[in-house]
């Protein structure tokens, strides 16, 4: 990673190319504004559908709570592109909603401006949001809660005048994430004709095949990411609350009257309903539709495809997670550390920059073993890395090692440093104590470190499409494939077994298990 | 002399020196308590033994081989030093008998009938299969003990050995630690905050407090 990141430096200092001046005139600008447009937006309403679903399912008791708690992660297993072609589709000019809405407003909707772009990334990705704070809060102590109920302080107030505060730095760190998705995404935008720079990534890449373009943009959206996360540090300002004691009671949930338990359960069930249930049945009825054409051998090799790629690259991600992982528990040296720090910084960087350094860097390999061919043997050998699974495969680690990283991270924490001190002083070396201690100990973190791993890359489209071999689809770009040729229909089927994969991934993630217990 | 430390240093990375010129000697078979309040680098002491930490400074000698010194320093699995944590540390996916085995580099039979010696040594025989969170506290540090010598090591160190033990079994527990010691005739170095633990459990105690 540290290597691939050179040559994206070096670009400054190419001639810009015609082209490049031409989108930076006329399309530069536009995307900045869309992009901030995006941020704040989405930002705002997905911390508020966020924070506001994971308060209410952790302060309050009412019927049907257990389960929404856990369904309302379920729209992770919905990537933002299929929301949109879902409900570009149900806001068609004959739909209904659109009747009501000229009836009510004297105009039609538009499903693909910039708002609805912002609406249905909030209704995809609040579920990050939802996790994080949910989580947050189940480690509360319930005392804190009580001293506040104590002052009479109920209802809004407790939420916005002590629940926020107390909330502030969950929400900003998984809110960061949801803008991460967004200036990744690239299906959303394209659908909607939306410019952004993943956009402009793209468009350099596909239609001018200049890659120095698109690395240029690339160094611009960096210049975006750069922003959101030195945003973080400032607002987050690493305020940490820890406790004045180690007896922390669970909360105790509080009671509703029926009229609020079924204003909660409106609200809940309202937000479940637009981003997961008209979806799916709105896929399932394309399904219907379309399957006799759909099912199809390409469709049986996208499967197969989105398997293999997602399980290959999540060993390898697993394999490089546990030695660095290895590194970073026992004092790194400074190198170490900032090795590290580099590696975990791949997630922060949007699937379009990673495949653009990443091509880059495999032709640039490529061109270099041409080099040596000719000179040794006489002849062009051609590209041999570049457009193969190896590019694809490095291409999703780079991506998503951080995932990998910190599932196995967090449990070599909860295990400590005991276990495998003990094994060396009972004369086992590095290599045993990997194999005899730390793995078996840690096979929960790794299960789920797979699972995260292997949930992002069967969702993943840009890098994919990018990277991808020539005639090789996953589930992901054919779905894609299809909605660019105006056939969204015909993506039906692979769209509900995109989702059907990583909702039973979900449900083996979060259902509740047997803990092991460690020492005492 | 069988344990030998000479002017040790230790300090984390440019600060203060948290371990500033200790000297020690301990006799063959000894039980050493080294009694000091916590913060005062007890068990930083105990990982600099063990060489799961490196002094900055210092000679480290056990039973006549330098482990530790201007030109030598001997990686922790080679030490031979037996070591019962203050949190126990047992393997949890292992059962009491290969928690016992894990130090042990013999043939079957031989790991079999060492592991029988040691069940019987700390009472244990009919526990072999269990899990180590299926064991009662006391239990737990006995198979941890168990685990610690089972390999002979040169040197045992007991880290706050009972800190996790109710007060009741205290009592017990620390003259069937040191009978169970003793009868094996190992040099022990243990570190404690409790002035009672040290009296019952040592042969000779010392007080420590860092730099």
């Amino acid at each position: 990673m540290t290597i691939a990141l050179i040559p994206v430096l070096f670009v400054v200092f190419v001639p810009a190319t015609s082209e490049y001046q031409l989108l930076v005139d006329t399309r530069l600008w536009v995307s900045v504004q869309n992009t901030v447009w995006l941020i704040v937006g989405v930002g705002f309403l997905s911390s508020l559908l966020g924070s506001t679903a994971a308060w209410f399912v952790s302060i309050y008791e009412f019927k049907g709570r257990q389960f929404l708690s856990w369904i309302l992660m379920l729209p992770l297993a919905v990537p933002s592109y299929i929301l949109a072609y879902v409900f570009v589709d149900v806001l068609r000019y004959e739909s209904p909603i659109q009747e009501v809405a000229y009836s009510l407003l004297g105009r039609y909707l538009n499903p693909m401006s910039l708002t609805s772009a912002i609406l249905l990334f909030s209704l995809g990705l609040y579920p990050y949001v939802y996790v994080v704070v949910r989580s947050f809060l189940s480690r509360q102590s319930a005392t804190m809660f009580d001293a506040a109920r104590l002052f009479g302080v109920r209802g809004v107030k407790l939420f916005v005048g002590y629940g926020l505060p107390l909330m502030r730095a969950s929400i900003i760190s998984s809110v960061v994430l949801v803008i991460m998705e967004v200036l990744s995404d690239y299906g959303l935008v394209d659908y909607f004709g939306i410019v952004t720079f993943t956009t402009l990534i793209f468009g350099s890449w596909f239609r001018f095949r200049q890659i120095e373009t698109a690395l240029r943009f690339s160094l611009w959206l960096l210049v975006v990411v750069f922003v959101v996360l030195g945003a973080e540090r400032l607002f987050s300002n690493k305020r940490r609350f820890a406790y004045a004691t180690t007896k922390v009671r669970s909360l105790r949930r509080m009671r509703l009257s029926p009229l609020q338990q079924t204003g909660v359960l409106m609200y809940l069930g309202g937000l479940l309903f637009v981003s997961f249930i008209v979806p799916l049945i709105q896929l399932t009825i394309w399904a219907y539709q379309t399957y006799e054409q759909s099912i199809n051998f390409n469709l049986a090799q996208a499967i197969v495809s989105t398997v293999l790629v997602s399980v290959m690259a999540g060993v390898a991600i697993l394999v490089l997670t546990l030695l660095l992982a290895n590194i970073g528990r026992h004092r790194p040296t400074v190198l170490q550390t900032i090795l590290l720090r580099i590696t975990l910084f791949g997630y922060s960087i949007p699937g379009a920059v990673v495949a653009v350094i990443m091509l880059l860097l495999f032709q640039r390999i490529d061109q270099a073993v041409d080099v040596v061919m000719v000179g040794v043997l006489g002849f062009q050998r051609g590209m041999f890395l570049t457009g193969t699974l190896l590019l694809l495969l490095s291409a999703y680690v780079v991506r998503f090692m951080a995932i990998g990283y910190q599932s196995i991270e967090s449990n070599y924490q909860k295990i400590g440093t005991n276990f495998t001190n003990a094994s060396y002083l009972l004369g086992s070396g590095k290599v045993a104590t990997l194999l005899k201690v730390d793995v078996p100990m840690l096979r929960q973190g790794m299960a789920s470190a797979m699972i995260l791993v292997v949930i992002d890359i069967i969702k993943e489209l840009p890098l994919t499409l990018v990277l991808r071999p020539f005639n090789f689809n996953t589930l992901a770009t054919l779905t894609y494939r299809y909605a660019a040729e105006e056939q969204v229909r015909m993506g039906a089927v692979a769209a509900l077994i995109m989702i059907g994969l990583s909702s039973v991934i979900i449900y083996l993630i979060t259902r509740p298990r047997k803990e092991v217990r460690y020492g005492r | 002399m069988d344990v030998e430390i000479k002017h040790l240093q230790f300090r984390y990375h440019a600060k203060e020196p948290l371990i500033e010129d200790f000297s020690l000697k301990v006799k063959e078979g000894e039980i050493l308590a080294i009694q000091g309040l916590s913060g005062s680098g007890k068990t930083t002491l105990l990982r600099l033994i063990t060489g799961l930490e490196t002094p900055t400074d210092g000679e480290i000698t056990i039973a006549g081989k330098q482990v530790f010194g201007p030109l030598v320093n001997v990686v922790p699995e080679q030490r031979a030093i037996g070591m019962v944590f203050q949190d126990y540390a047992l393997f949890p996916h292992m059962t009491v008998g290969q928690n016992i085995a894990f130090g042990l580099k013999r043939s079957k039979e031989d790991t079999q009938t060492i592991i029988a010696q040691m069940l019987q040594l700390i009472g244990l025989q009919a526990f072999e299969q269990r899990f180590p969170y299926e064991l009662s506290g006391g239990q737990q540090q006995r198979v941890a003990l168990a685990r610690a010598i089972a390999p002979s090591p040169k040197l045992l160190l007991l880290d706050e050995p009972f800190s996790n033990l109710d007060t009741d079994l205290k009592q017990q527990i620390r003259k069937e630690l040191r009978w169970i010691i003793k009868l094996y005739g190992v040099t022990t170095i243990m570190v404690t905050h409790d002035a009672e633990d040290a009296k019952v459990l040592a042969d000779r105690i010392i007080e420590f407090n860092g730099a």
